[in-house]
C-alpha cells in the first residue's frame, strides 16, 4: 500500500514536473519569438556577425576563407575573406610583383571595411585612389575587427612583413588605449615595451565551439535577437575586462595627468600605446617600409566630429606620418551628407571611406612618393 | 541608488528575499527597511544620513510632545542613540574630511536636550504648540538652509548689484540632499497631526524612523502622510503572490515610462529649450509638448515604481497621478497631479490660511500664496515661482468666473456638453504647456521667448502645416502612443491599478484572451525596457526637487 501510494506521488510529481518543464519551454520560446518580432519591428539590430579564429601567433585572425553578410537598418554588404585571412577577392604572393608597391594596412574594423561592400572599403578606395594618382600599388588589409595598436603591431611582426610592404599604415581610433590594456600583450617596464603575453584570443574557443553548430551560425546571421543579445554581453565583458586591465595597471596620462581610471571609457593614450605606435614605426623602419598612422574621427552627429589623435601627445603628431581627414571631414559635413552609418555600428560610409582614402592617398605621394612608385609624368 | 540602476535590482533583490524570511517578525522586519532605506539613500552620500536623522530624531520627540503627555527619557535617548549612531556610521570612513559633522552633532544634542527640557516645563497647550514650533522650525529650517540658502543669497547679490552695490559671494556652497523636500513635508505632517490630534504619536523609534526614510518613496514621494502609512508598519505584512504581481507590473510601467518614454524624448524638449529664441517656432512648439510628456512620465513613471516596490514588500501607498491631462480645468488638474502634494498644500497651507471660508479677496489670496509656495517647494527659481504664480492665477481666474461649477454641471453625452468638456480640456491643456514652459525654461526670459515662439507657429499656421513633416513628431509618437493607449483604456474603464488578474493563471491550465492579451502587453513593455531605453540613464526630474 504504502509503495502504491509513494509511486502514485512519485508519478505525480514526475508529471507536474514535466508539465512546468513543457510550460517553460514552450513560454520562453514564445518569449523570444516575441522579442524576435518586437525587435525586427519596432528596433531593428545590426546583425554583423564576426568570423574571427586563433592566428598561429597567439592573437586573433580572419577565418580564411570565410564568407558572411552584415546587415543593418541601412545597409546590406558582403565579406569574403581570402585564403590568407585577409578581405579580398584575391590571393596576394608573398613575393612583390616588379614595379608595384605594397601597402599593408592594420586596424579593426574600419580599416577592414565593416559595413562597407570590397569596393566600398577604405583598403579598395585607397588603392583605386593611389593609382589614380599614378602609383602603381596593392593594398594589403591585414585588419581584424576588435584589433587595437597591440594586436596590430603583432600581426605586422608576424605576419605583415613577411610580405615586405613598402608603406605601413596603423589605424588609431579612441577604442585603441582600452584596446590595448585589454590585450595585455605588451606592457611598459622603465620605458621599455616588454612582450607580456604570448596570446590574446578572447571568446575564441566559444566562437569555434559556436560555430561548430549550424543553427547557431543561421540564427548568429539572421537573429536581431541574437545580435541585440550579443551587443550588450559584448559590451559588459569590454568594460568587466578593462575595469581588470585598470585594476592591474593604473596608467597616467602624458597630456593630461589624469589617471586613465578618471575616464574608463575613452581613456587618453598611455605611454604604453605611443612605445606601441614608436616600436611599430621601428619594425617597418628595419623592414624598409615606411610606417604612417591614420586617425579614425569619432562620429557625434553628421556635421560634428572628433579627432582620435586628440588622445595622442602633441610631440607624437609633429611627425608628417600621422594623418588626420579631421579637417576634410569637417569641410565636407553637412546634413544631408553622411560620412558614418548611423543606425549599425557607425563605421564610415562608401562616401566617407572614399574621402579617407582620398585625405591619405594625397598625403602618401606628397611623403612616399618614391616608395610608392608614382610617377606623374607617365 | 536610482531605481532604474542594476545596483538597485541587485539590492532590491536581496532586501526582498531577507524581508520576506522575517515575515514573523515585524519588529525586525521594520528594522530591515530602516537599515535598507539608510543604505539607498546612503548610497548618495553617507552625509545626507546625518540630516534624515536629525529629521526623524527630532520629530519623533516634538511627535511625542506635541501630543500633550510627558514623554520619557528613553525617548530621548532613542532618539540621541539614532542620531550619533547614524553620525558615526556617516562620518567614520571619511573620518579626516567629515569630522565637523560628528562634532556638530556632540554639540547640538546636549543643546537639544536642554531644549526639551524647557520646552517641557511648560503648561498643556503652550507645550504642544512649542513641540510643533519647534518641528517647523527644523524643518524649514533645514529646507531653507539646504535648498535656498543659495538661491536667496544670489538672488540678494542680484538686486544688490541692479542698485550698483557689489556683495561678495558667500564662500559656502550648499549641497542639496536628495528628496530632503520630500521628507521634510513628511516629518512635518507628522507632527502637525499629532498637534491637531488627527493621530497618536508613536513610541516606536524605529517605526517612526522606517516611515520617514521608507526607501520606495524617500526621494521622489508619494507624500505620505504618517496617519496613512505609519499604521501599516505597526500592523504584519502577510506575503501575497497577488500583491507582489501586481506590484512588479506597476513598477514595470512605471520603468518604461521613466527610461523608453521620458528619457527618449528629453533629446526633443532639451533641444528646443536650449535657446528657445532661436529654436524654429514648430520646434520649439513641439519642444514643450515633449516636455509636457516627459515630466509626467518622469515623474508618475518614478511614483509608479515606488508604489510597486511598496506593494511588493506589502504596503500599500496612496494615487498620486489620476489622468492628470485629461483634466478641464486647473482645480482639476490639481486633484490629478502629484495629488500627494497638492493635498498637502490644501491641508498644511491652504487651509490653516483660511482657504475659501472668508472673503472672496482672501481667497484668491490663498490660492496664490498656496501655488505661488508650490511652486517655489519644487525648486530653488523664479522659473518655479513664475510657474507657481502663472497657476495660481487661473485657480483664481476660473474662481472668480465660477468656469469650475459651470463645467461640472456639464455632463452628459448631448452635442452640447461635449463641445464643452473638449473646449475646456484644450483651453486647460494650453494653460498647462502654457505652465511646463516656466518650468523648464532656463530663465524667465527664455520662457517668454518660449511661449512668443511657440505663438507664432501657431500664428503662421506652420503648425498645421509643417508639423507632419517633423521627424521630432514621428520620434515622439513612436514612444508615447503606448502611454496613449494605455491611457485611454484607464479613462475608459475607470481601473488606473495594475491587477494581477491579467497574469493570474485559470485553474484549468488554459489562458483566456484577456490574460493572453495582458501578457503580450507585459513582454511589450520589458522588451521595450530592455531593447528601446534610452542610451545613458538620466536622473530622475524631480531628484532635483
Amino acid at each position: 500500500m504504502a509503495v502504491n501510494n509513494s509511486s502514485i506521488l512519485i508519478s505525480e510529481v514526475m508529471a507536474k514536473i514535466s508539465r512546468i518543464s513543457i510550460f517553460g519551454v514552450l513560454g520562453l520560446t514564445y518569449a523570444m519569438l516575441f522579442a524576435e518580432i518586437f525587435l525586427r519591428l519596432l528596433a531593428p539590430q545590426a546583425i554583423i556577425p564576426r568570423y574571427v579564429t586563433a592566428a598561429p601567433y597567439g592573437i586573433r585572425m580572419n577565418i580564411p576563407g570565410a564568407e558572411y553578410r552584415q546587415v543593418t537598418p541601412e545597409t546590406r554588404v558582403s565579406i569574403r575573406i581570402n585564403d590568407q585571412g585577409l578581405r579580398a577577392d584575391q590571393s596576394y604572393s608573398v613575393e612583390k610583383q616588379s614595379g608595384i608597391s605594397r601597402v599593408a594596412l592594420f586596424g579593426d574594423s574600419y580599416f577592414m571595411g565593416y559595413e562597407a561592400e570590397l569596393t566600398d572599403s577604405f583598403a579598395w578606395q585607397l588603392e583605386q585612389a593611389l593609382r589614380a594618382k599614378r602609383c602603381p600599388v596593392e593594398v594589403l588589409n591585414f585588419a581584424v575587427s576588435g584589433f587595437g595598436t597591440a594586436e596590430m603591431l603583432k600581426t605586422l611582426e608576424e605576419k605583415g612583413v613577411t610580405y615586405s610592404p613598402d608603406i605601413v599604415i596603423f589605424q588609431w581610433h579612441h577604442t585603441d588605449p582600452a584596446d590595448n590594456m585589454r590585450a595585455n600583450l605588451y606592457n611598459l617596464k622603465e620605458g621599455r615595451l616588454l612582450a607580456n603575453s604570448n596570446t590574446y584570443v578572447p571568446a575564441i574557443r566559444t566562437r569555434q565551439i559556436l560555430n561548430a553548430i549550424p543553427l547557431y551560425t543561421t540564427v548568429s546571421e539572421n537573429s536581431h535577437l541574437y545580435a541585440a543579445a550579443r551587443e550588450r554581453a559584448s559590451t559588459f565583458i569590454k568594460n568587466a575586462l578593462t575595469d581588470g586591465a585598470l585594476v592591474r595597471t593604473p596608467v597616467t596620462s602624458p597630456q593630461s595627468k589624469t589617471t586613465i581610471l578618471d575616464q574608463p571609457d575613452r581613456p587618453d593614450a598611455s605611454p604604453l600605446d605611443v612605445a606601441l605606435l614608436e616600436y611599430a614605426e621601428d619594425v617597418s623602419n628595419d623592414n624598409d617600409a615606411s610606417f604612417f598612422v591614420v586617425d579614425i574621427p569619432s562620429f557625434h552627429d553628421r556635421t560634428s566630429f572628433s579627432s582620435a589623435f586628440r588622445l595622442l601627445p602633441d610631440d607624437l603628431l609633429e611627425s608628417n606620418n600621422y594623418i588626420s581627414p579631421i579637417s576634410i571631414f569637417r569641410e565636407a559635413a553637412s546634413p544631408d551628407r553622411k560620412l558614418y552609418w548611423e543606425e549599425g555600428h557607425y563605421h564610415l560610409t562608401p562616401d566617407g571611406n572614399r574621402l579617407l582614402a582620398d585625405t591619405v592617398a594625397t598625403k602618401l605621394v606628397e611623403q612616399a612618393a618614391i616608395q610608392l612608385n608614382c610617377n606623374p609624368l607617365q | 541608488m536610482l531605481f532604474n540602476s542594476g545596483i538597485f535590482f541587485l539590492f532590491f533583490g536581496i532586501f526582498f528575499c531577507l524581508y520576506w524570511m522575517l515575515r514573523q517578525r515585524l519588529h525586525w522586519q521594520n528594522s530591515l527597511i530602516l537599515a535598507g532605506s539608510y543604505l539607498f539613500y546612503g548610497w548618495w552620500d553617507e552625509r545626507f544620513l546625518i540630516l534624515i536623522a536629525l529629521s526623524t530624531a527630532c520629530d519623533f520627540i516634538c511627535g511625542l510632545g506635541a501630543a500633550g503627555p510627558r514623554y520619557k527619557l528613553k525617548h530621548i535617548q532613542k532618539a540621541a542613540g539614532l542620531l550619533l549612531g547614524i553620525t558615526l556610521i556617516a562620518t567614520v570612513p571619511t573620518f579626516s574630511a567629515s569630522w565637523i559633522y560628528l562634532t556638530g552633532i556632540l554639540l547640538l544634542l546636549p543643546a537639544a536636550y536642554l531644549l526639551f527640557k524647557t520646552l517641557d516645563k511648560l503648561s498643556g497647550p503652550k507645550r504642544r504648540k512649542a513641540y510643533l514650533v519647534t518641528s517647523i522650525i527644523l524643518n524649514l529650517g533645514l529646507l531653507g538652509i539646504f535648498k535656498y540658502f543659495g538661491f536667496f543669497t544670489e538672488s540678494f547679490i542680484d538686486a544688490f548689484a541692479t542698485l550698483g552695490l557689489a556683495v561678495n559671494e558667500p564662500l559656502i556652497q550648499i549641497i542639496l540632499p536628495v528628496g530632503i523636500s520630500f521628507y521634510t513635508f513628511q516629518t512635518l505632517s507628522y507632527t502637525i497631526d499629532i498637534y491637531r490630534k488627527d493621530m497618536p504619536p508613536t513610541e516606536r523609534l524605529i517605526d517612526f524612523a522606517a516611515y520617514v526614510a521608507f526607501f520606495p518613496q524617500l526621494v521622489a514621494g508619494p507624500i505620505e502622510r504618517a496617519r496613512n502609512l505609519l499604521p501599516q508598519f505597526e500592523r504584519q505584512r502577510e506575503w501575497d503572490a497577488d500583491k507582489t504581481t501586481s506590484g512588479a507590473l506597476l513598477f514595470t510601467w512605471g520603468l518604461f515610462k521613466k527610461i523608453v518614454i521620458a528619457d527618449n524624448i528629453a533629446p526633443i524638449a532639451n533641444a528646443a529649450f536650449a535657446s528657445p529664441a532661436e529654436t524654429e517656432p514648430v520646434l520649439m512648439f513641439i519642444g514643450i509638448i515633449a516636455f509636457a510628456f516627459q515630466i509626467y512620465c518622469d515623474f508618475s513613471g518614478y511614483s509608479d515604481m515606488a508604489r510597486g516596490l511598496a506593494r511588493m514588500i506589502g504596503f500599500d501607498l496612496m494615487l498620486n497621478f489620476n489622468l492628470p491631462y485629461l483634466s478641464r480645468t486647473p482645480s482639476e488638474f490639481w486633484r490629478r497631479w502629484h495629488i500627494s502634494l497638492s493635498t498637502w498644500l490644501r491641508d498644511y497651507l491652504y487651509v490653516p490660511l483660511g482657504g475659501n471660508r472668508k472673503s472672496k479677496l482672501l481667497t484668491y489670496r490663498n490660492l496664490c500664496l498656496t501655488m505661488l509656495l508650490g511652486g517655489l517647494w519644487h525648486g530653488a527659481a523664479w522659473t518655479f515661482i513664475a510657474w507657481g504664480a502663472f497657476h495660481g492665477f487661473i485657480l483664481a481666474v476660473y474662481r472668480f468666473f465660477s468656469i469650475d461649477s459651470w463645467i461640472s454641471r456639464c455632463q452628459g453625452l448631448s452635442v452640447k456638453t461635449v463641445s464643452i468638456n473638449l473646449s475646456a480640456w484644450l483651453v486647460m491643456t494650453i494653460l498647462t504647456l502654457i505652465g511646463w514652459t516656466f518650468f523648464r525654461a532656463a530663465t524667465i526670459g527664455d520662457a517668454f521667448d518660449a511661449i512668443t515662439v511657440a505663438g507664432i507657429a501657431f500664428a503662421s499656421g506652420a503648425v498645421f502645416t509643417e508639423l507632419g513633416k517633423l521627424p521630432e513628431v514621428g520620434e515622439l509618437l513612436f514612444y508615447i502612443w503606448p502611454l496613449l493607449l494605455v491611457q485611454t483604456i484607464q479613462a475608459m474603464t475607470g481601473r488606473l491599478e495594475f491587477l494581477p488578474a491579467l497574469i493570474k493563471p485559470v485553474p484549468q491550465g488554459s489562458i483566456s484572451f484577456r490574460q493572453f492579451a495582458g501578457l503580450n502587453a507585459l513582454l511589450f513593455l520589458v522588451c521595450s525596457i530592455f531593447f528601446l531605453s534610452a542610451d545613458g540613464g538620466q536622473q530622475f526630474i524631480y531628484f532635483d526637487f
